[in-house]
């Protein structure tokens, strides 16, 4: 099954985040090591205990179209561009792919609240269409319309996984046949509902989110939509198309541990890498850099660590283990988005040569090379591996390659 | 590799497991709800799941919302029909839902941030604010370490659900998935719902139905006997009549027993399918509109019905997906199964 499989590359990206509209913003913020966190603006944080960092887009009007819709707006345009789709891309051998955690959750608060009340009469047409609307599936279909994609179309709702399980989805869409392109990746909006939710658990940062530091005390919400074109090579070839990336392998496992903290030894996220290696035929010594979960809470990033440490416990003793690094200090967590984010970045890395940095970093949990401070050239970047964890116990890893 | 169901589950109104389902298919009764005065509502309700085995089996059983109950219901008698007791770390869960985790939004979303502190926001609650839940509690209380994935893909995200199974099985990741859907309808879904014309004639529904997805290799390895191989899942936009006679031209076998459609009771068959005549169902009719639950159930039915004799042969499990996507589930029943 694996020799007869197509490969898959990357011949688009775009996104929009904190760090402001489009792929190089987000890039030039993240080598710079510059955090683009500050104090919330959709709402007035004043009522959690001075916690009140947010990684919110900027710009995006408030003018009645859901914000989740905004954000892959903004994201499609880049991406479509990028990739020169058009006409020829249409149709049923296109298929889109998104994963989401709340979808536009914050059109639901009246909705949610209202229903307690029940006033009369009530609901109103709009109340029904907001409830319609505030679903997951939402910009998937927006987002299949907009492309003019009649192919097949899945959402994956699986937390801070979602995205990038999305991408394994879309390339088990590609590898089976059933598209010759895919769009996929995530979004995520920043919503009252879920940053009151991360807040009562104790997850929030009281400052600046600090991955695989000692003194990191919880982690930033943050807010965005990440798309990547996915092409058989074929297709890509086919049409001219300027290859970015390679999608190589995907896994994803559960820890089977607990419903909010991760097993402490990363059993689960071992799993997930084993099988993404397995996916692409690598071993650990093949890959160059990690982009790593790191989100800044005292369990997730020393159970990283634990999983990176069994990893690659036999490189770390040869002096040849990759660097690692968490980007979630400068973008804050895009929950849903996070896994597209982060091998949209891998891939920029790939591209440049360079090791993104841990921003707000300054004593590291374990002896690993967390590229604190800012951006850094390797010598040979080839393979990036991305991981992702979440809620549920669920973990995922993404191997990315350079363009051949 | 073949592909076997080795087990089913399921939840519905009409009962826990295959019996629950027997009900339902011969017509057991729907609820009538009324979400404000005069405004009455045929509802296919579970109610208060009493299931003292799962409630056994896992300690945690009390904390779990209505939603990730009937998921952790009929995933524990999927286990519990396949036989699979022990050694199953590497089992995985993949399961579809249309509305996921509403019902805990909206208990979550009554918190207070009106004074000087927000009160009232429920860290119980919230851990069930994801559509993912049931499989998590399902992975941690059953020590399943395999692919764990949540497909909130509509009313087709179940067989979309098991549309990826097949590939994570073919691929050899895992032995075994429990592969399903589930839902819990809301009030508030129901307020919404009753002016909605596209689903005027439908009885909302709720439950779960679940199966376990088996490798044959590692079925005859446990020496356990499948209930019916599963062929494949097509996957098609079009008419309901194309995806259907896509689906059985692509996976061919022996004749067609079985074509379980998800058109409700009152909308009629294409013409192109009236040849399978009497062997055509609508499962909905009795089930009602189980949303992301229904491809699960209707899996469940179709089994109920192999084992009760009442077809043999092929069977294709139609739902309906997002947009005009259709997915229909192709299975080969096995007429002996010690011989699977």
């Amino acid at each position: 099954m694996a020799a007869e499989r197509p490969r898959v590359v990357v011949t688009g990206m775009g996104m929009v985040s904190a760090a402001g509209d489009g792929i190089e913003a987000a890039w030039s913020a993240l080598t710079a090591g510059r955090p683009c966190l500050s104090r919330i603006q959709l709402f007035d944080p004043s009522g959690y205990n001075g916690v009140e960092l947010g990684g919110e887009a900027q710009h995006l009007p408030r003018n009645g179209t859901p914000r989740g819709l905004q954000l892959l707006g903004v994201a499609a345009d880049e991406v479509l561009t990028d990739a020169g789709w058009g006409e020829a891309q249409r149709g049923p051998r296109t298929a889109v792919v998104l994963g989401t955690c709340q979808g536009d959750i914050g059109d639901a608060e009246e909705i949610h609240r209202r229903f307690d009340d029940r006033p009369q009469p009530w609901p109103s047409d709009e109340n029904r269409s907001a409830f319609a609307g505030y679903r997951p599936g939402r910009g998937t279909a927006w987002l299949a319309d907009r492309v003019g994609a009649t192919g097949p179309t899945s959402t994956v709702g699986m937390v801070c996984v979602s995205s990038s399980v999305a991408i394994v989805h879309a390339l088990d869409l590609l590898r089976r046949g059933e598209a010759d392109r895919v769009i996929c990746g995530g979004f995520e909006v920043f919503s009252q509902f879920v940053f009151t939710g991360f807040w009562c658990i104790g997850a929030l940062a009281s400052g600046p989110l600090r991955p695989f530091d000692e003194a990191r005390d919880g982690t930033v919400l943050g807010e965005g939509a990440v798309l990547m074109t996915l092409e058989t090579e074929a297709s890509a070839k086919a049409r001219g198309a300027r290859i970015r990336g390679e999608i190589l392998g995907g896994g994803y496992a559960a820890d089977a541990f607990h419903m909010t903290a991760p097993d402490p030894d990363g059993g689960g996220l071992q799993r997930a890498v084993r099988q993404a290696l397995a996916d692409a035929g690598l071993g650990p010594a093949d890959i160059d850099y990690v982009c790593a979960h790191g989100t800044g809470t005292r369990f997730n990033d020393a159970m990283e660590a634990k999983a990176f440490g069994a990893l690659f416990g036999e490189l770390a003793a040869e002096g040849t283990m990759p660097p690692i690094s968490g980007l979630k200090s400068v973008f804050g967590h895009t929950l849903g988005a996070a896994g597209a984010l982060d091998a949209a970045m891998s891939i920029r890395a790939l591209e440049e040569g360079l090791l993104p940095p841990t921003a707000s970093h300054d004593s590291g949990i374990a002896e690993f090379d967390f590229v604190p401070g800012a951006a850094r050239p390797a010598d040979s970047l080839r393979v990036a591996l991305s991981t992702n964890s979440a809620f549920g116990g669920n973990n995922s890893a993404l191997l990315v390659g350079a363009a051949s | 590799m073949r592909l076997l169901i080795t087990g089913v589950g399921a939840v519905c109104h009409g009962g826990l497991g295959l019996p629950g389902v027997r009900a339902a298919l011969a017509g057991a009764p729907f609820d009538e709800e009324q979400v404000r005065p005069g405004d009455g509502h045929a509802v296919a309700r579970v109610g208060h799941l009493t299931d003292p085995d799962s409630a056994a089996a896992y300690r945690r059983w009390g904390q779990l919302d209505a939603y990730s109950r009937y998921g952790f219901a009929a995933s524990r008698l999927a286990l519990v029909d396949a036989g699979w007791d022990d050694d199953r770390a590497e089992v995985g869960i993949q399961l579809g839902t249309s509305f996921g985790c509403m019902e805990e939004n909206q208990k979550f979303d009554r918190y207070d941030s009106s004074g000087d502190v927000v009160k009232g926001a429920s860290p119980l609650v919230f851990k069930g604010t994801v559509d993912n839940a049931p499989a998590g509690w399902v992975a941690v209380a059953f020590r399943l370490k395999g692919p764990n994935a949540t497909f909130v893909s509509g009313d087709g995200a179940a067989l979309e659900a098991l549309w990826s199974a097949e590939g994570v099985l073919q691929a050899g990741r895992a032995p075994g998935l429990l592969v399903g859907g589930v839902e819990r309808v809301t009030d508030l879904q129901l307020l919404l719902h009753e002016r909605d014309s596209a689903k005027q004639g439908v009885v909302p529904a709720e439950g779960a139905g679940v199966v376990l997805l088996e490798r044959e290799d590692s079925a005859a390895q446990r020496g356990v006997a499948g209930r019916a191989e599963l062929l494949g899942v097509h996957r098609q936009r079009g008419t309901l009549a194309d995806a259907v006679l896509g689906a059985l031209a692509r996976f061919e076998g022996a004749d067609v027993g079985r074509v379980a459609l998800a058109l409700p009771a009152d909308q009629p068959v294409p013409a192109e399918l009236a040849e399978f005549g009497d062997r055509l169902t609508q499962p909905k009719a009795t089930l009602g509109e189980a949303y992301g639950a229904y491809g699960g159930l209707a899996l469940a039915a179709t089994l109920a019905e192999l084992e009760d004799g009442a077809w043999s042969g092929r069977a294709a499990v139609h739902a309906f997906g997002e947009g005009d996507e259709h997915f229909v589930a192709v299975l080969q029943g096995l007429d002996d199964r010690r011989n699977a």
